[in-house]
C-alpha cells in the first residue's frame, strides 16, 4: 500500500470530520475525549477530565459522553481534549486546564464556537 | 504537575487492557499515610524490564508510565503467576489524593472491554464495587449522569 502524503492524510481527516458531524454516540450528539496517556496525566489531564464532567453536570447537559483515550501523539500540547459535535465536527484543544475545560463546555458545546486560542491540529 | 498515587491506576489499567485482559481486579488499601495498590489481570503478561525508561512493546514515545511509578513509589513489584499478572505498589498518600476523581473514569474506560472489580480496604471501611453491577444500574458508564453520580458515590473512599 502506497504511503499517503501529509496533504492526503489531512484530506482524509477533513472528510472524517465531516462524517463525524453526523456522529451519534450511544444516542448522544456530543463526545468529549480527554487524552490520558502518561504525558497527559503528568500535565494535569485528570483535573481536566473532572472539570469537564463537573461543568456538564452543573449545566444539566446529558447529551454528551465523556471518554478518555491514550496518548494524543502531541505531548507538547498536553493536556489535549478532542471535542466532536454535529455542528463543528472534530476539534482538538491543547494546553487545557480547568478553566479552559469549563470554556469548552460553555463556549464550544453550548455556544457552538471554537475557542481559537487553544485550538490545535493534532499531528497525523 | 505529576502523577499521584491513584493516578497510576490509569497507567496500570491501560497496560492491562493492552495486554488483552478481560478481567481486572484492583485492591486498594488506604493506610492514611500510604496507599497499597495491587492490579491483577488475566492478560498475556509481560517480558523484559518494564520499569526501564522508554521500555515498551507498544511503539515509539511509550514506556514512561511504569518507569515513573518506580520513581514515585516507595516500592513496586510486578509478577506473573498462574496466568495472572500482578502489579503492586506502595506510595505515600498526599493531601487531596482522591480516588473518587479517578475511579469513575477507570470503570468507564474499561467497561466495554473487560470486567473490573474494585476492592477497598481501610481501618474504617471495607467495600467492593464491580463493573457488572454498575452497568446494570447505569447502562453506559460514560454518560455525565453515571460519571457525576459515581464521583459522589466513591467519595466515601476519599479518607482524610
Amino acid at each position: 500500500m502506497a504511503k499517503l502524503s501529509l496533504e492526503e492524510l489531512r484530506s482524509l481527516r477533513a472528510k472524517e470530520s465531516e462524517r463525524l458531524k453526523k456522529r451519534n454516540i450511544h444516542g448522544r450528539d456530543c463526545h468529549i475525549v480527554v487524552c490520558m496517556g502518561t504525558c497527559g496525566i503528568q500535565a494535569g489531564a485528570k483535573i481536566v477530565l473532572n472539570a469537564i464532567v463537573d461543568e456538564l453536570e452543573a449545566k444539566g447537559l446529558d447529551n454528551v459522553i465523556v471518554t478518555q483515550s491514550g496518548c494524543s501523539g502531541s505531548c507538547k500540547d498536553e493536556p489535549v481534549v478532542e471535542v466532536h459535535t454535529p455542528a463543528l465536527g472534530s476539534v482538538a484543544y491543547g494546553h487545557v486546564d480547568a478553566k479552559v475545560a469549563k470554556d469548552i463546555v460553555n463556549e464550544h458545546i453550548i455556544g457552538g464556537k471554537i475557542i481559537s486560542d487553544h485550538k490545535i491540529d493534532l499531528e497525523v | 504537575m505529576s502523577h499521584r498515587g491513584p493516578d497510576f491506576l490509569f497507567e496500570a489499567v491501560t497496560n492491562s487492557l493492552e495486554a488483552g485482559a478481560r478481567e481486572i481486579t484492583i485492591e486498594y488499601s488506604d493506610y492514611s499515610q500510604f496507599l497499597d495498590i495491587t492490579v491483577t489481570d488475566d492478560g498475556k503478561g509481560f517480558s523484559g524490564n518494564v520499569f526501564a525508561s522508554g521500555f515498551s512493546t507498544k511503539g515509539e514515545g511509550r514506556g514512561k508510565g511504569l518507569y515513573l511509578l518506580k520513581q514515585c513509589a516507595d516500592s513496586v513489584d510486578i509478577k506473573r503467576e498462574k496466568s495472572l499478572t500482578k502489579l503492586s505498589y506502595r506510595i505515600k498518600k498526599e493531601e487531596n489524593d482522591y480516588i473518587s476523581e479517578v475511579l469513575p473514569f477507570i470503570f468507564s474506560y474499561v467497561s466495554d472491554k473487560a470486567s473490573i472489580d474494585f476492592i477497598f480496604h481501610s481501618k474504617e471501611l471495607n467495600e467492593s464495587v464491580c463493573s457488572s453491577d454498575l452497568i446494570k444500574e447505569f447502562g453506559s458508564l460514560d454518560s455525565v449522569k453515571a460519571l457525576s453520580t459515581l464521583k459522589k458515590r466513591f467519595s466515601v473512599f476519599d479518607l482524610k
